[in-house]
């Protein structure tokens, strides 16, 4: 019998090294392997395509409402610990700026009506709807486009003011572009640093509504589809 | 407050799973279609092996490198050889030290690294993912869709075999190295 053979994670590591080498080296170049897939192959990617789309859409948007939270718990409690005359407003609509970050919130219960949801009436061209949310109760409405062509994407999202309703939205440090959106009065901020995306937000005091669209868009796109946004309602 | 903001996903990151099909389905078409002879369960091979990387996408940190290049070879060649075994009427461990999927050359260093390249084709995929690309049993078992606990049975099997090899090789030709 031979002397047993021996070896430590560190021989190991380097003969896994010059395996994985040899096995890649038998291979050819990933852009050198043409293969025409069958129907049913591209049809079940697309599916698991889709799904991953969905899933990064869902995440964005969970990531997006943990970080409102973390925001207006921090701003509230700063701003109501320090401003007496704050709290006297806290029954109203307000607007604060924390570091880069815009909240809308109201804290009432006393605003009338129900919330019927928003539609858009005209996207840029090019662009499919890959995610969509609505909810009666908690008065929100959220559509996510995106362009696989130009890898342009943006969001519509329609937030109730009611109950606590709260959104956001980030801006770099120039100052907004005013613009008339029917009737209300639009900001437009340029891209921020952090996700290199502009945004537009606007508020419907009559209908109790924040509206935000964000994405790397244009100023132009934006504001045509915020202009075509309609309640709806109207389309019923 | 920046760091929570940071958190926000970037287009990158939804757009790493299309660069991943994009660059590599030939590649995995090509290292299927080496073990399955059917174009049909080749391509399925494929399709189960992106279902795979999907789940395990979190572990895929550029698309293009070696590692990433290696890593879908080898989910590629395990998802195509689950087919096989499935066909099989071999029991699994019988058919798991029977099989060698894709064939690659001799590293050339006489000892370690030769064994480990001719070994069989599983105790060869669970020894690179762990000691090359330097995932744990835990992080292994959903990529090899089994149980960590079988992982690392397959691990210690592996090991086992490289050692047996490494006594083969040394007896008739004194060439394997011994540590």
């Amino acid at each position: 019998m031979g002397k047993q053979p021996y070896f430590d994670d560190a021989a190991l590591q380097a003969a896994a090294t010059q395996t994985a080498e040899s096995l890649l080296s038998s291979l050819p170049a990933p852009s050198s392997c043409q293969h025409a897939f069958s129907e049913l192959f591209l049809k079940k990617i697309d599916v698991l395509l889709q799904k991953r789309r969905r899933r990064a859409a869902a995440q964005r948007m969970w990531q997006r409402v943990a970080v409102v939270f973390l925001v207006v718990f921090l701003s509230a409690a700063t701003w109501l610990s320090v401003d007496v005359h704050a709290r006297e407003k806290l029954f109203q609509w307000t607007k604060e700026v924390v570091d880069k970050i815009i909240v809308h919130h109201l804290d009432g219960g006393n605003i009338e009506g129900v919330f019927s949801g928003y539609e858009p009436t005209w996207i840029p061209d090019g662009s499919t709807l890959v995610d969509r949310d609505h909810s009666d109760e908690f008065g929100f409405d959220y559509y996510y486009y995106e362009n696989a062509e130009t890898g342009q994407v943006f969001y519509i999202n329609c937030n109730f003011m009611k109950d606590s309703a709260m959104t956001i939205t980030q801006h770099s440090t120039e100052e907004p572009t005013i613009h008339d959106i029917n009737g209300n009065q639009g900001k437009f901020y340029l891209p921020d640093e952090i996700s290199g995306s502009s945004s537009l937000v606007w508020v419907d005091e009559n209908a109790a509504v924040v509206f935000i669209i964000e994405g790397n868009i244009s100023e132009q796109e934006m504001l045509h589809i915020a202009k075509g946004i309609i309640s709806s309602n109207s389309t019923k | 407050m920046m760091i929570y903001l940071q958190m926000l996903p970037s287009p990158s990151d939804k757009d790493k799973f299309e660069q991943l099909y994009t660059l590599y389905r030939g590649l995995m078409f090509y290292v299927a279609r080496r073990i399955l002879p059917g174009e049909a369960d080749a391509e399925d091979a494929v399709h189960q092996a992106f279902v795979s990387i999907i789940e395990n996408l979190k572990k895929i940190s550029e698309v293009r490198c070696p590692k990433t290049r290696s890593y879908v070879v080898i989910i590629t060649e395990r998802k195509a050889i689950d087919i096989l075994r499935s066909r099989s009427r071999l029991s699994p461990e019988a058919f798991e030290e029977r099989t060698y999927g894709v064939e690659l050359p001799l590293p050339g260093d006489g000892g370690l690294a030769d064994a480990m390249s001719r070994l069989p084709a599983a105790y060869r995929e669970v020894l690179l993912l762990r000691y090359y690309h330097g995932y744990t049993v835990r992080e292994m078992a959903p990529m090899l869709g089994r149980k960590p606990g079988a992982v690392q049975k397959l691990l210690t099997r592996a090991k086992a075999a490289l050692r047996k090899k490494l006594e083969q090789e040394d007896e008739p030709h004194g060439k394997a190295t011994v540590f």
